[in-house]
């Protein structure tokens, strides 16, 4: 008798901890999709979603969930929902310096590493595809805006620059380079970090 | 009775006048702290005017700035912070170091990239809010902006070389694995041998800044900002 419900405990327990790890599974970010999501809707945007003025962070944590498949933590402000007819939404959800803050709890992300401008090279070996990417404009320690890296190879705007490459909304970029010098009339004080989610 | 009659009507014209006067005094007080918070703001804006190398260096940027002109145009700029930056919740000292940093960033142009032209063609002030010694701003900065930076002659470039650079490829297989590392390495080593040429490129766009200002010995100096970047023709955010 003992022994019987001594293997029942055991399976149960099995089965609650086989649970868990599918649970992880099924949460771990998928990279590919979310630079999928990030290439389809660059320079448009999803109907099933708000859109804001400045849409990078919003944008950026689109491609998370929807490609990226990381699951809503309404907890931690991370989430997105429509209730009835109008749409909820955290901060860490819409607000880049909010994002940075959630993704850099390492349970949630790893930082890749903190770039000041000179050091801010066309080809980065610390990064790849599905990171993201925190810029912030004037190094006062608040990051500004959010993009995501999505392949390596020529800018699309400036083809005779190669290098790594980012997608960004607000204004909407396919394919520029992950530093934006060319594009940034603040570079010689844009810090970026990047940050793998989990 | 003529007399109280008078008298009240003395009282109540002394009164409006000291009312009208104060109202007056206040709101020509308003203005001048209003000017005074423009001026600081259009002051610590024009820091980044300042940053551009005189054009003999800018031709190229690679052309090497002798370390006196570096030295000078820290100083320069450093020198500037302390009219417009305050020194509390060290926000002066924080500005004097990017600002150098900016510097050494324009002159060792590592990322190959030289400002040429960094010039503000328009401040919009949106809002001016004045409580005692502080103030909250938002302004408009329209800048126009151009950089020499130094990328690909693809006309002097092989075909076959044009070919490897054309089909990258690097991330076929899985992301970050040791053979993307590996490829991308290939591709960085044959883009530093292939022939480069200089380019201009136009960086002009809208900044919204938001300040906050306090008045620090009869000063209005600025504690802290914040930027967005309006969205437009080659804008960054």
């Amino acid at each position: 008798m003992k022994k019987n419900i001594i293997l029942s405990l055991l399976l149960i327990g099995v089965f609650i901890v086989n649970c868990f790890y599918s649970i992880k599974a099924e949460a771990a970010y998928n990279s590919e999709g979310a630079v999928s999501y990030a290439n389809a809707w660059a320079l448009d945007r999803n109907p099933n979603y708000p859109s804001f003025s400045a849409d990078c962070t919003n944008f950026v944590s689109q491609a998370m969930h929807e490609g990226g498949t990381l699951p809503f933590d309404k907890q931690n402000g991370w989430y997105c929902e429509k209730v009835l007819w109008w749409w909820n939404w955290g901060t860490a959800w819409s607000v880049a310096n909010d994002l940075y803050k959630y993704l850099s709890n390492s349970q949630r992300g790893t930082i890749l590493g903190k770039w000041s401008p000179n050091q801010q090279n066309d080809v980065n070996y610390n990064i790849t595809r599905g990171d993201i990417l925190f810029y912030d404009w004037n190094m006062d320690g608040i990051y500004d805006h959010a993009a995501i890296v999505v392949d390596y190879g020529r800018d699309a705007y400036r083809p005779d620059i190669i290098g790594d490459l980012q997608n960004q909304h607000t204004s909407d970029y396919y394919h520029a380079i992950w530093h934006l010098k060319p594009y940034n009339t603040r570079a010689s004080s844009t810090v970026i970090t990047a940050i793998r989610p989990k | 009775m003529k007399k109280k009659v008078l008298g009240s009507i003395i009282f109540i014209f002394i009164l409006f006048s000291v009312i009208f006067i104060s109202i007056g005094v206040r709101s020509s007080q308003n203005i001048t702290n209003e000017q005074e918070i423009k001026n600081t703001v259009i002051g610590a804006l024009k820091i980044y005017e300042k940053i551009v190398f005189p054009p003999q260096y800018t031709k190229s940027p690679d052309i090497p700035i002798p370390p006196d002109v570096v030295n000078k145009k820290v100083k320069e700029v450093t020198d500037e912070c302390y009219k417009y930056f305050s020194s509390k919740s060290g926000w002066l000292d924080n500005r004097i170091e990017v600002f150098k940093n900016a510097v050494f960033f324009e002159a060792y142009t590592n990322g190959g990239i030289r400002t040429v032209k960094d010039r503000i063609t328009d401040i919009k002030f949106l809002e001016i809010n004045i409580e005692g010694d502080t103030a909250k701003v938002v302004a408009d900065v329209y800048e126009e902006n151009k950089a020499v930076l130094s990328v690909l002659d693809e006309s002097k470039i092989s075909t076959v070389d044009l070919e490897k650079l054309n089909n990258i490829n690097v991330y076929k297989t899985s992301s970050g694995n040791k053979e993307d590392l590996v490829k991308k390495k290939e591709i960085e080593e044959l883009v530093k041998k292939l022939p480069k040429k200089t380019d201009i490129v136009d960086r002009s766009g809208i900044i919204r800044y938001y300040y906050n200002l306090i008045k620090e010995n009869g000063k209005w100096k600025i504690i802290s900002e914040n930027l967005t970047f309006i969205p437009g023709d080659n804008m960054q955010n």
